[in-house]
């Protein structure tokens, strides 16, 4: 894995977004999965921000749906999770895991 | 049509924040971005939150979201803002992306900058956003430039403006070409049953064209038809848009449902639209009725209609005036009671928000000076700026630079600055209008459409881009003459040049000047309002509640079931653990109603003869003075004064004072004219004047009389309680659900609620203008620290040499603030002398306290030199220490 390519707390956190959406992820799921389970406020932007981001590392292919046969029916943009986009998200939790193996990471925390 | 049309705007995100996103989404998302938002924003409404909830939500996530898009667009090979370069404004966008570039490089001057005027500008526009709602805004009516309210006038009688007598109102419609509509209405309670509790609703009554005259349509059923009322009632109602949704559930099937009003069936004929507004909040709006004898020669003396007209096309208001005239004249010989009157015509805007032009247009002028100072503050920062860059200007210049694209590079750099400034203003202001308006008092009228729209927005972007014009122009002006003078100084000298100097004298009295104004007008108001707080209002209101009540005529039509039940519900109230003592009135102070009655003295044929006497009417009960904490003299009324007792009255201080200035009033006797006509009555008792109109009213003649006597329909019961106003609510509902199984409890409060009320407007105006008067302090201050501390920082050399030579550190100290100081007195002797001018427009605003009170000019003056003082003293000190073989060596 080049240099630089690590993933940021966010992109991952939308890489395990579009993990659970499976085929049901853009925009709006995305934003809405993450809001719900860090329950932290996330804006649209930076979520369109990360995946295009994500998308030019090659980590994400984002593909434009049909307008949905409904009147005012909209086309959107779904994303799925590439397999290099799989690799770096396994490699980044692989990193995580060897720097806390062996160790109580919350017992030490709390005794700070 | 129009409710799916309402339904669809209802949908729709804020305009402004959709504007925002779309502008700054990069491209290839834009069309997604607005699409989710949009589907979220509908997903929220449709989770059952509110339209403001969803728009927070919407702004919110726009707001959130533009840090994110900036940079993405700012992303290095991407071709900027693509959709501008087709309008030939790439050079301007290559000169904003320069003044950028220079500006990131010094982020504590443009935080300064901007948070400045971001205050100034906030400020201004979120009372800018409260006037265009309230003053500027049509009203939301068909031409509504149009409408007007006609009054009876008649000055000799000391009424400038009366309401109109029902008969005149029929001849002012019939024969009044000018008008294309006239309507009259008038306000009433229902007492509505068969829905929940039994409850009092507010319901207008008025004549059935009313609806066409505003050009409101109904959104449900047809309305009154044209000859509905008239002579007669036809029992048809039209309801409110809230009533609807709340009683029906919006169910377009109500039309044609029955309501029972005062005991009577009303059919359902028409619902109004969501957003209509009418200056009288209604539920309920049922067609005016009238019988003949209503409109008999002796009612034309009645006047209790407001009229509203709507002024033909093409024809002028001095046309409808000249015609009203001759109107007046003809009802004038034509009928007794309308000898004396004539007709007065308003704009139906000037009526509503009439009062409050004077207060919104003080804030405003309150908020201006606050401007004025922020950008005094900014521009000793922009010539600050302009000072040091002027090596950075004469390198250009011998590169070929030219005079004007130097210009062009300061103006585009201030424009931005106040821009971004502007941005977060509005940002501001949005969140801070809310805040304000619940602030406000609710007597404003319009204030539940006070928002930051486009209008307010553009306001103040406008407003910003003045202001960074004005601020290119001074730092240019100061720069020009700094360096024609720096040409004759050897090259590195660390001075600035007099003209510098004496612009940054000037915006020190600048500054202080325009702050002592706005301190003087806010200790003006202080002190009225503290004034006002301590005026006795002649009665004690904490611990005392409030809970009014009337009596359905058809039920209560005899005196004695209105006698009977006053003094069982009297009696059950007072065995209340929480109550003390308890009484009733029929017009409490302070909450607008009053009734007034004539009266002579009897044996004083002079006082009777010279002029209709008439004072302020109650019927009260027993305990009511004790309850209320009105100090009495002689004796209150007791149970025996009722029907069979011989007929007793109370009078007021002022009373006696003025008819028995050497004598005791209490024996002797007066004629009053009460619901059955006149009767003599013994005064029993003297009691202290109540402020019954508020607390800047001087008290009037007021006669009481015992409620057992003369019973009225509708009382206030008070009660002096230990306790809590839910508690006694629920027991005071089982109360009168106990005696009457289908009588609404009106509005229970605190009687301090009342004085609070009144108290309110006041106490909003006192504290808004103090805020800003803080601000406009601490911002002066602060700014005079600044310039101060960089006249020293110049003067470092200079300093230096002087102490060399000899000078101490007080003849130092001396000299910097000496520097400073002379333009502060300077500013407050300017300041002084505008704020005697302008406080006259105070006048009105304030208590027993003269618009140029001695007292108060000379105390805020003090305070502001001593501010100024202290704002100097801090650098001066610092000047005073400058070591010379440091400040030389440097």
């Amino acid at each position: 894995m080049p240099k630089g390519d690590y993933l940021g707390e966010f992109e991952q956190l939308v890489l395990l977004a579009l993990l659970r959406l499976k085929d049901r992820a853009y925009g709006v799921t995305v934003r809405r999965e993450i809001q719900g389970r860090t329950d932290r406020n996330v804006a649209i932007g930076a979520v369109y921000a990360s995946l295009e981001r994500l998308e030019r590392k090659g980590y994400v292919l984002a593909t434009v749906s049909q307008p949905e046969p409904v009147p005012g029916g909209r086309a959107k943009k779904y994303f799925r999770i590439t397999r290099t986009g799989a690799d770096a998200l396994k490699h980044a939790r692989e990193m995580m895991r060897r720097m806390t193996d062996g160790l109580a990471v919350d017992a030490e925390l709390d005794a700070i | 049509m129009k409710q799916s049309e309402e339904r669809a705007t209802a949908h729709l995100p804020p305009r402004l924040a959709r504007a925002l996103i779309a502008a700054v989404a990069p491209s290839r998302d834009r069309q997604f971005m607005l699409e989710d938002l949009a589907e979220e924003f509908a997903i929220i409404l449709a989770e059952g939150r509110d339209r403001r909830q969803a728009r927070r939500w919407y702004w919110r996530q726009v707001i959130a979201s533009l840090p994110s898009c900036l940079r993405r667009r700012n992303a290095v090979g991407r071709p900027r803002f693509p959709w501008l370069s087709g309008l030939g404004l790439t050079p301007l966008l290559r000169d904003v992306n320069f003044a950028a570039r220079r500006l990131r490089s010094r982020p504590g001057y443009v935080a300064t900058v901007v948070l400045t005027l971001a205050l100034g500008l906030g400020a201004c526009t979120a009372i800018f956003g409260v006037a265009h709602a309230v003053l500027l805004r049509p009203l939301p009516y068909h031409l509504p430039d149009r409408l007007l309210t006609v009054w009876e006038s008649n000055p000799e009688k000391g009424s400038s403006q009366s309401l109109v007598s029902l008969a005149t109102f029929l001849d002012v419609r019939q024969s009044a070409g000018a008008f294309s509509h006239v309507a009259a209405y008038g306000g009433n309670t229902f007492e509505l049953t068969g829905l929940g509790y039994p409850q009092h609703v507010a319901a207008i009554v008025a004549t059935p064209g009313i609806f066409s005259l505003l050009g409101v349509p109904m959104i449900a059923g047809s309305g009154f038809p044209p000859a509905a009322g008239e002579v007669g009632g036809d029992g048809i109602v039209v309801l409110s848009y809230q009533f609807w949704r709340r009683w029906f559930g919006g169910d377009s099937n109500a039309i044609g449902r029955t309501l029972k009003l005062d005991n009577r069936d009303y059919r359902v004929v028409g619902v109004l639209p969501e957003r209509f507004w009418f200056p009288e909040t209604a539920e309920l709006w049922t067609p005016l009725a009238f019988s003949p004898d209503q409109i008999t020669e002796g009612m034309r003396g009645a006047r209790y209609l407001q009229v509203l007209a709507r002024l033909k096309p093409g024809v002028s208001l001095e046309q409808a005036r000249s015609e009203m005239v001759a109107l007046a004249d003809h009802l004038g010989s034509a009928h007794p009671n309308n000898a004396g009157w004539s007709f007065q015509l308003q704009s139906l805007h000037d009526h509503l928000v009439g009062d409050y032009r004077q207060l919104l247009m003080l804030l405003l002028g309150a908020v201006g000076f606050v401007l004025c100072i922020a950008c005094a503050n900014v521009v000793n920062l922009v010539m600050a700026r302009a000072t040091e860059r002027r090596r950075e200007g004469q390198i250009r210049t011998a590169l070929g630079a030219t005079n004007s694209r130097l210009l062009r590079d300061n103006l585009v750099e201030n424009l931005l600055l106040a821009l971004v400034g502007a941005t977060v203003a509005i940002t501001a202001a949005f969140w801070m209008v809310t805040p304000l308006v619940r602030l406000a008092p609710t007597a404003i009228p319009r204030l539940d459409e006070v928002a930051i729209d486009g209008w307010v927005a553009a306001f103040c972007l406008s407003l910003s881009l003045a202001v960074g014009l004005v601020l290119t122009v001074v730092a240019r002006l100061s720069e020009k003459s700094d360096s024609d003078y720096a040409i004759l100084q050897v090259s590195g000298a660390r001075t600035v040049g007099h003209t510098g100097h004496r612009v940054r004298r000037l915006l020190i009295g600048g500054e202080v000047a325009l702050s002592l104004v706005l301190l003087i007008g806010a200790g003006l108001m202080l002190q009225s309002f503290l004034r006002l707080h301590d005026v006795d209002p002649g009665f004690r209101p904490a611990g005392v509640m409030t809970a009014s009540l009337s009596l359905p005529r058809a039920r209560y039509a005899s005196k004695e079931a209105r006698v009977s039940f006053f003094r069982d519900l009297l009696a059950q109230t007072e065995l209340l653990d929480a109550v003390v003592s308890v009484g009733a009135t029929t017009n409490l102070p302070m909450a607008g109603s009053t009734m007034r009655f004539g009266f002579s003295i009897e044996g004083r044929a002079d006082a009777t003869l010279e002029e209709q006497l008439a004072a302020e009417y109650h019927a009260t009960s027993p305990g009511y003075f004790r309850t209320m904490g009105i100090a009495l003299r002689g004796r209150s009324f007791v149970s025996s004064d009722n029907s069979d007792g011989a007929p007793v009255v109370i009078v007021n201080q002022s009373m006696a004072r003025r008819f028995w200035p050497t004598t005791d009033p209490v024996g002797a006797r007066i004629t009053v004219v009460s619901q059955d006509g006149p009767m003599s009555r013994e005064i029993v008792g003297v009691v202290a004047d109540v402020r019954h109109a508020g607390l800047a009213s001087e008290p009037r003649l007021e006669v009481y009389v015992p409620l057992a006597q003369d019973p009225w329909p509708f009382v206030t019961v008070v009660a002096r309680t230990t306790q809590g106003e839910t508690l006694l609510t629920n027991q005071l509902r089982d109360q009168l659900l106990s005696l009457d199984q289908a009588l609404p409890l009106g509005r229970v409060q605190p009687l301090e609620h009342l004085v609070a009320t009144w108290l309110a407007p006041l106490r909003f105006q006192l504290l808004l203008v103090g805020v800003f008067a803080l601000v406009a302090l601490l911002m002066a201050m602060l700014g005079m620290y600044g310039v101060i501390s960089y006249i020293v920082s110049r003067r470092v050399n200079e300093i230096g040499i002087r102490k060399a030579l000899g000078a101490r550190q007080r003849d130092v100290l001396g000299n910097v603030v000496g520097q400073a100081i002379v333009p502060a007195v300077t500013g407050v002797v300017l300041g002084t002398a505008t704020a005697a001018m302008l406080t006259g427009g105070l006048a009105s605003l304030l208590y027993e306290i003269s618009p140029i009170d001695p007292a108060t000019f000379t105390a805020i003056s003090l305070l502001v030199l001593a501010v100024a003082a202290v704002a100097c003293f801090v650098p001066a000190w610092r000047a005073a220490r400058i070591d010379p073989i440091r400040a030389l060596r440097e």
